[in-house]
């Protein structure tokens, strides 16, 4: 998968883009600092001994930095985006700039949606909408609803797309 | 976390001018009890904290780090030594003194605000609406605005350490411990966190005169600490007291860096 641009989440136009449900943005933003800090190509390897040699972490990072239009990855060789760079050199509110790349993957998407017409909505809300569109994490539902529920709260607030109360457990569109 | 750390103002009457030490031990001694034997843990450990210091004790594993940092804030008392805030002895714990811990303590039934607002819970001195406000700008200072109404369940680890720096925070403490504040978190999470961390509490606006951390990694050591104060195994006395002279940030590929991580892994070795 490779970037295209400022913004643009990658993917076929066709399909929906699913966002990885176990990466974190704390882990992105410190995966492009220091690709951004070690030169303009850098080496999978030498990336993953950067981060004490845990390639099962490193690599749905690298995957969701990529598919976020921040890294491009070829034969092994990892480097920044134009967008990356622009990422790597915001001193705060960095996910923000990936508000519109984040409203075109779901859950966002539909979040988004949701939320232009109700008030609030909650994640079963989310989760059937999605399910018509046979679009799953998991196939047990509780825990299908549990990563929707982890990705919306560690993205869609930080990008300012959504807000959410715990007490209630509902989301609105900001 | 997008947000980043950022440094707060500081109430006039919070700034206390100071040449000597913000915090010192000194002749710290600490004994269990075992039936009728006596287990000593530390032995005659002394330190101190200027202004504007990072410090970072030490040392082996179960060498007692962690149990030194407990009886600077005055959660434990020594068997014998002092340990003084600007001079004036700590018998118990003081509002001056935060605490960061490695596994976060926060209350899970809370949300995120309320954890940092029970955190002011002995500042008689504030509303409840001050406190409130106090929170919620702690939060926002660690990068966790939006995230007021957020179980702890629902946050990642790198988040609810945010949490308990806010909490520290809004104590608006003149010094700050933290008890291996990122090893709780994966290598880069705690990376992006350390970058922060520094500029947000050692600055010219934040009321932090000193900071003293517990940390056995040793790159986080150099690229943090002005001060490395390295403990011998149980029962811990003092090896070395070294003083990292580097300009920030530090450039962790200069052979500076490697030379002082060779240093430290000397004496830890």
């Amino acid at each position: 998968m490779a970037g295209t641009g400022e913004g643009s989440a990658t993917g076929s136009s066709d399909r929906p883009i699913m966002m990885p449900p176990n990466v974190r943005a704390g882990q992105v933003i410190g995966l492009v600092e220091v690709t951004g800090g070690l030169g303009s190509v850098i080496d999978v390897a030498r990336l993953a001994d950067e981060f004490g040699g845990d390639l099962a972490t490193l690599l749905p990072i690298l995957d969701t930095a990529e598919m976020l239009g921040l890294v491009k990855s070829e034969k092994g060789d990892v480097s920044l985006t134009e967008f990356g760079l622009k990422f790597q050199k915001a001193a705060k509110h960095k996910v923000r700039l990936l508000k519109d790349t984040l409203s075109k993957i779901e859950p966002f998407k539909t979040a988004l949606e949701l939320g232009a017409t109700k008030k609030s909505f909650d994640v079963r809300d989310i989760s059937e909408v999605l399910l018509k569109e046979d679009i799953r994490w998991h196939h047990r539902p509780e825990i299908n609803e549990s990563l929707i529920q982890t990705l919306l709260i560690h993205w869609a607030i930080y990008a300012d797309l959504l807000a959410y109360n715990g007490k209630t457990g509902k989301f609105q569109k900001i | 976390m997008s947000s980043g750390l950022e440094s707060r103002h500081i109430a006039p009457d919070k700034i206390v001018a100071t040449t000597g030490p913000v915090i010192s031990a000194e002749h710290i001694r600490l004994d269990y009890k075992k039936e009728k034997e006596q287990l000593p843990v530390l032995d005659d450990v002394s330190l101190n904290a200027c202004k504007d210091e990072f410090v970072t004790i030490t040392g082996p594993s179960g060498c007692g780090k962690s149990t030194l940092l407990r009886i600077i804030g005055g959660l434990l008392k020594p068997t014998s030594g002092t340990v003084k805030f600007l001079n004036d002895p700590i018998t118990k714990p003081r509002t001056e003194i935060s605490m960061i811990f490695q596994n976060f303590v926060l209350l899970p039934w809370r949300t995120a605000l309320e954890n940092v607002t029970f955190g002011l819970s002995s500042r008689d001195d504030l509303s409840e609406d001050q406190k409130k406000e106090r929170a919620t700008s702690a939060l926002e200072d660690a990068g966790l605005k939006g995230f007021e109404n957020v179980y702890p369940g629902e946050l990642s680890g790198g988040m609810k350490q945010r949490v308990g720096i806010a909490r520290a925070l809004a104590l608006e403490p003149q010094a700050l411990l933290m008890d291996e504040p990122f090893s709780s978190l994966d290598n880069i999470t705690a990376d992006h966190l350390r970058k922060e961390i520094y500029s947000l509490l050692i600055n010219p606006s934040s009321p932090i005169q000193t900071v003293i951390m517990v940390s056995h990694n040793v790159e986080e050591i150099v690229e943090l600490s002005d001060k490395v104060v390295v403990l011998s195994p149980r029962p811990a006395h003092v090896v070395a007291t070294l003083k990292i002279e580097m300009p920030r940030p530090r450039n962790k590929k200069s052979e500076e860096f490697f030379a002082w991580v060779d240093k430290l892994y000397s004496l830890l070795a």
